[in-house]
């Protein structure tokens, strides 16, 4: 869907980005992550020719994109930035409805459209009128994602887009956005310095320092088979938290013991789920006595946190 | 309180002409800010994408700016003539500057997030510019365009230097005339009118910027500038005269043509340094002039006899304070040295000089008292200053040097120079506070404009030289402690003038048959 050949772009005779390649498959995520300054805002602005590289191509679908007039490619990609990015003399309706407008849809499609768009992303219709003043930076940003997708892109282009957010928001609206529907089989490219984020989101992490990408694959390649000690670094502060991000249920299922007693409070969750996402819902419940109940397939099994604790480590210990 | 009252009362008298200028005045400043915004905002527009111009051209509105308003008109009136065009093209040239500025800032501070994710989903550049960074911009050029019209209504009433009209009419003539109620008439709705102004584009910067209300806003503006700007232009037919504030103001100028001769030409009121240039170049047909104007001479100018006498006399002699005259009393002899030694050909030969052949007022005194075997060298000054003033005009720089060349030959005392007073009200007030020691006043001046006396009194005076001067130095010797020395020899009097071409054509020889052609 989206390859990237050679990219440089040098500012001032510094190369800012160095080089990079890389590739993605339609409906995946790729996250570029990394320090300040390391080019990851100027290799997402090079994909929507808001930057033009020094040297090297992006072909989208086959197609070098300087081949396209820049405005039609921008229209065919969504883009979301931080949360003061709208425009401030439009009301929501007006901003949700920019690029449409760019599109000539009929009145009344937009409407329906932004309506639709409101309710999924949980924002009162009465906030079509209001003006991003306003707004709070939750809603701001909700709105901000709408403006992305309301047309339909079969491309979104994020940078930062939740860093501005305080933490429970911003953990709050991540995960109502990874639950969009509208989101299933979008090609998406991310940019954040937020670790968990990227292990959260990505399908494939682009990990770059100083205009280079150092290390690029699924989060579980960077965590456990880094190439570099920059990257073993780069994520060693949060190792346990991103551990449990990239296993899935299905890993530790066969060291499940049996079934605990039941209690009032029950998780239902499927083996794709991640240990994270468990112990979230078992935070979220706030009680520790909550039972966790995993299907897979017709089979069904029960534990606890410490259960899969027990199994975690387990699992990790027939690995090594 | 009675000042006030017969303030209110003055202007009551005055309304219509008042609500005239005021729409003079409005249309003069709304007809160059209309073209100012229609050539700033391009140009402040222009700029943010091409910032390699933004110091030039910022700079050379700002150099425009920092020009004095009367200069600036001055080298205009060649290029452009008199009246409404050179006027406006002033108050564009200073209106410029805010508008471009302002264009320029309010662009460039929009959010840089905000024109990024305008170009991130996809807007064109002209798209981006009309709808979000214009739009964004609004209450800064607002501003700007605040600025630029309170700027104008200021630097409107110098219109009236060059027959714009406008509210500068009553108060330039009210300063030259010493009468605070008719400076007030102009300066007070002046005053109002950049208040309103300022008032106006105030709530209009303070309405909330939306895309709705974007279009009211700056529709609604451009009506109401586009409405007061045009409603003014017309013109008419037949002779034009054309005459300076003061003498529009004065018994002895418009109000006694109106009233005695039954005046009824076309006027505008124009500054005198233009004047003669306008009724050279055919801008005006009559003016309203001095009888030993140098120019005169080199205009080929004729003069109007004044067949019903509302010219009183006007011989030039030294107006001194009676204080410094007692303490040095070798002065009255040395300022009376001139007393009749410069008649009318004399004085006008001399303005010639100065006004014609480029010669300096310095060099013209020189040359005129080494003639008159009157120079002598400067002696030593030991004895304190003696300070001179002048009004703004050519004859009264020339009689001031002459005056400062005598009391540096002929005592100790230190000449200083005071010259350029804008009027008569402004040389009396100067002298009487002890500003200045002297300056040359004119008997009919004096009669007319200071003391003002009743119409039998000037009815007993008959426009007689002697007994004019008599009058005014005995009145002011007890009421004012000024001495009038004795009078210079020449006759300064004002006096209609045509270009001695229409004047032959037309067969005119006095004001009543000027009267009667028009
Ligand atoms: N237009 C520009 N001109 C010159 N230098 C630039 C320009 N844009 C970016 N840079 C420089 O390029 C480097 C990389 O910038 P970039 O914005 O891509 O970093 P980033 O990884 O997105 O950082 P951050 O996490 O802080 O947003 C920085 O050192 C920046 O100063
Ligand atoms: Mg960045």
């Amino acid at each position: 869907m989206i390859k990237a050949r050679n990219l440089t772009k040098t500012f001032n005779d510094h190369r800012v980005v160095n080089d990079i390649s890389f590739e993605l498959a339609e409906g995946q995520t790729m996250v570029f992550l990394g320090t300040s300054g390391c080019g990851k805002t100027t290799t997402l602005r090079m994909l929507n020719q808001l930057i033009n590289p020094s040297s090297g191509s992006v072909y989208i679908n086959g197609n070098d994109i300087r081949e396209q007039v820049p405005e039609q490619l921008r229209r065919s990609m969504g883009y979301v930035l931080q949360h003061n990015s709208l425009f401030p003399h439009y009301s929501v309706l007006e901003n949700i409805a920019v690029v449409p407008q760019l599109l000539k849809w009929d009145k009344r499609l937009i409407r329906n459209r932004a309506i639709e768009l409101m309710e999924k992303l949980h924002l009162p219709e009465k906030l079509l009128s209001a003006y991003p003043r306003q707004l709070s930076g939750g809603e701001a940003q909700r709105v901000n994602i709408a403006r992305a997708l309301v047309a339909k892109p079969p491309i979104l282009l994020m940078d930062e887009p939740f860093s501005a957010l305080d933490t429970i928001t911003r953990l709050a609206i991540r995960q109502e956005f990874a639950a969009l529907d509208e989101l299933k089989d979008k090609t998406i490219v991310m940019v954040t310095h937020d670790v968990q984020e990227a292990f959260e989101m990505a399908n494939i992490i682009c990990l770059m320092d100083k205009g280079r990408i150092i290390q690029q694959g699924k989060p579980a390649d960077l965590l456990f088979h880094p190439t570099h000690d920059f990257v073993r670094d780069f994520l060693s502060d949060s190792f346990l938290q991103l551990a449990l991000t990239v296993t899935h249920l299905e890993a530790v299922w066969p060291y499940l013991t049996a079934a605990v007693s039941t209690h009032s409070v029950q998780i239902n969750l499927s083996v794709n789920a991640t240990i994270a996402k468990a112990f979230n819902a078992v935070k979220d419940k706030n009680n520790w006595d909550a039972v966790i109940a995993i299907t897979n397939g017709t089979e069904r099994k029960t534990t606890d946190w410490a259960g899969l604790l027990q199994a975690y480590a387990q699992y990790k210990k027939k690995r090594l | 309180m009675i000042e006030s009252q017969s303030l209110w009362a003055f202007i009551a008298s005055l309304w219509q002409k008042l609500l005239e200028q005021t729409l003079q005045h409005l249309g003069l400043t709304f007809m160059a800010l209309i073209i100012a915004i229609a050539v700033g905002l391009p140009l402040g527009i222009f700029i943010t994408k091409q910032k390699k111009w933004a110091t030039p051209i910022l700079g050379i509105a700002g150099i425009l700016q920092t020009i004095p308003s009367i200069a600036l008109l001055g080298f205009l009136i060649p290029l452009l003539g008199i009246g409404a065009k050179p006027a406006i093209t002033a108050l564009f040239l200073y209106a410029l500057l805010p508008i471009i500025r302002n264009t320029y800032t309010g662009i460039t501070i929009v959010d840089a997030e905000i024109k990024e994710a305008a170009k991130g989903l996809g807007m064109t550049s002209v798209q981006i510019l009309t709808k979000i960074e214009l739009p964004l911009a609004v209450p800064v050029i607002l501003a700007g365009i605040r600025t630029a019209a309170i700027i104008n209504v200021g630097v409107a009433t110098l219109a009236a230097y060059i027959a714009a009209g406008g509210l500068g009419e009553y108060i330039f003539g009210g300063i030259a005339l010493n009468n605070t109620n008719m400076i007030l008439a102009g300066a007070l709705p002046a005053a109002l009118l950049a208040l309103l102004l300022d008032g106006f584009f105030y709530l209009l910067q303070k309405i909330q910027i939306t895309k709705r209300s974007i279009y009211s806003i700056v529709s609604g503006a451009i009506m109401v500038i586009a409405l007061v700007s045009f409603q003014n232009i017309h013109s008419a037919e037949g002779l034009l005269a054309g005459f300076e504030p003061e003498f529009m103001g004065r018994q002895d100028g418009y109000l006694g043509l109106k009233s005695v001769y039954n005046f009824k030409m076309r006027t505008v009121v124009i500054g005198d340094a233009v004047m003669y240039g306008a009724l050279n170049e055919h801008k005006l047909d009559v003016i309203g002039g001095y009888s030993t104007d140098g120019r005169l001479k080199a205009f080929g100018l004729r003069t109007l006899k004044d067949d019903k006498h509302i010219f009183p006399p006007y011989y030039a002699a030294p107006l001194v304070r009676t204080s410094k005259l007692k303490s040095y009393l070798e002065l009255n002899t040395v300022l009376n040295l001139l007393a009749g030694k410069i008649n009318d050909s004399v004085m006008t030969e001399l303005n010639y000089k100065a006004d014609f052949l480029k010669q300096s007022p310095e060099r013209v005194a020189k040359d005129f008292l080494l003639q008159q075997g009157l120079w002598k060298e400067p002696q030593p000054t030991t004895a304190g200053s003696f300070v001179i003033g002048s009004k703004i005009f050519t004859e009264q720089y020339i009689l001031a040097q002459l005056y400062a060349m005598l009391v540096a030959g002929y005592t100790h005392l230190k000449p200083e120079m005071k010259t350029g007073l804008g009027g008569t009200k402004i040389c009396y007030d100067a002298l009487r506070n002890g500003n200045i020691d002297m300056y040359p006043e004119y008997t009919g001046t004096g009669l007319l404009v200071i003391l003002n006396p009743t119409q039998s009194v000037l009815n007993r005076l008959n426009g007689n030289r002697d007994s004019v001067y008599r009058y005014v130095e005995e009145n002011f010797r007890k009421t004012q402690q000024l001495t009038w020395l004795k009078p210079i020899g020449f006759n300064n009097t004002y006096a209609l003038m045509m270009r001695e071409k229409d004047a032959a054509r037309l067969n005119i020889t006095t004001i009543s048959q000027l009267n009667k052609v028009n």
